[in-house]
């Protein structure tokens, strides 16, 4: 191709093909801000760039597969003691929670109030997180295919992470906590007290609680499942600062999450079907 | 051939890359637009913008917006902008990068908080830092023969 091809050809985008172009995106935004009518739309392209997230991800699977293809014996086998050991603890452990949840559901029977289902969990795996550094967001492995849905609480194995906001065929979005636009209903451990946890970008706030509230450094939140999206009693965040100014009404609260919002990389999906919490 | 596979090895970057790192999408966009502008119009770019808001998790539309008007600006520029010396180059290719941060802001302020750092310019200045070293690889990879 010559340099003066180049030069002399026709220009091909004509002003009225980007005026076109600009309106369709803005009606796009518009729709999909205002009304998420374009949910066809996302899933045609989620399967697009499906394969870009799996290749993204394959570093990954190769990691975790040649770990046991070339892992020596004893490594293997001293791997498989550790876990012994653990699943033991948690076994041990599960036999008392099995005893205080019958007890729980028994006394709940006394008091006439409805009882908790047992959620039932599925693993999901981390595909890709947000490229836009001003939303918090990350793309699970698991679909519609496999009876995710929207709302769906997203835990780690240390607490709340986020919940699910779009199901594709073969993968799915979910807004973590720390998001800006993000919030939870939550309880303090300790006493009971309620509010709401909204997301700051990096770590987690209580905006609207009185200076004179009983909340100190360390408290430990748990979700009150008063929103009817995540299951309650599940940790949620620790308080890690309580500023109390009393030339204003609402004392600062930070609090950081419990589920390693960074690392973790193995989710769970809460198959959430309670029906009044308290 | 090259430009469909450049395409896919910048949304690559873009999926795995850091929060400052810059827009290699974009790149790439006005690249082939000042290059091969018979090939590489506002189709292209309204589609590129498209994948980029599916990775990325914003509104559809939002990336798409900016990137037919930059398509569209370097059409305009190509002609002018492919006699200048490479420095000159590099600052046209500055005030489109901030152009389309600047139209990306527009829609987060409107939709969401947008964020509250200047850092949030980063990716068009280091964008610009990489502009020579892309533009010489792409050329080189396009047109072996010049070497």
């Amino acid at each position: 191709m010559s340099i003066k091809s180049d030069l002399f050809i026709p220009k091909s985008a004509s002003l009225p093909q980007l005026l076109m172009a600009m309106l369709m995106a803005i009606a796009l935004m518009v729709l999909d801000y205002r009304m998420q009518a374009v949910d066809s739309v996302h899933s045609i392209l989620a399967t697009v760039t499906y394969p870009l997230q799996w290749a993204v991800h394959l570093p990954r699977t190769i990691e975790n597969w040649s770990h046991y293809q070339f892992a020596k014996p004893h490594q293997i086998i001293q791997e498989n003691l550790q876990l012994q050991q653990e699943n033991l603890l948690l076994l041990a452990k599960l036999q008392k929670m099995e005893a205080l949840e019958r007890d729980n559901h028994h006394l709940r029977q006394l008091l006439q109030s409805s009882a908790r289902i047992n959620n039932s969990v599925q693993v999901a795996e981390l595909l890709t997180i947000s490229t836009d550094p001003y939303k918090r967001q990350i793309v699970l492995n698991k679909g519609k295919q496999d009876g995710v849905f929207k709302g769906q609480p997203v835990l780690d194995a240390y607490g709340v992470m986020g919940q699910i906001t779009r199901v594709n065929s073969l993968t799915s979005t979910a807004i973590l906590i720390t998001d800006r636009g993000h919030s939870l209903p939550v309880r303090i451990n300790r006493n009971g007290l309620r509010s709401i946890v909204v997301g700051t970008g990096t770590q987690l706030a209580i905006p609207h609680l009185p200076n004179n509230a009983d909340v100190k450094v360390g408290d430990l939140l748990v979700s009150s499942g008063l929103g009817g999206v995540f299951p309650p009693s599940y940790p949620v965040a620790v308080i890690n600062a309580v500023k109390q100014d009393p030339s204003q009404s609402f004392a600062y609260i930070t609090a950081t999450p419990k589920a390693q919002i960074d690392t973790s990389w193995k989710l769970l999906l809460v198959e959430s079907k309670h029906d009044n919490p308290h | 051939m090259i430009i469909p596979i450049s395409f896919i090895l910048a949304l690559l970057a873009d999926t795995i890359a850091w929060q400052y790192a810059p827009n290699f999408s974009l790149l790439v966009l006005i690249y082939w637009c000042m290059v091969r502008p018979q090939a590489v119009g506002i189709g292209v770019a309204f589609g590129l913008g498209l994948l980029q808001d599916s990775l990325s998790g914003v509104l559809l539309g939002q990336h798409a917006f900016g990137f037919v008007i930059i398509a569209y600006l370097s059409h305009q520029l190509s002609p002018r902008i492919r006699l200048f010396p490479i420095w000159q180059q590099t600052l046209s290719i500055l005030m489109l990068l901030t152009l389309e941060q600047l139209l990306y802001l527009w829609i987060m302020a409107l939709t969401y908080q947008p964020p509250d750092t200047l850092l949030y310019w980063m990716p068009s200045i280091t964008g610009t830092v990489l502009w020579p070293i892309l533009f010489l690889l792409l050329q080189q990879l396009h047109h072996p023969s010049k070497l």
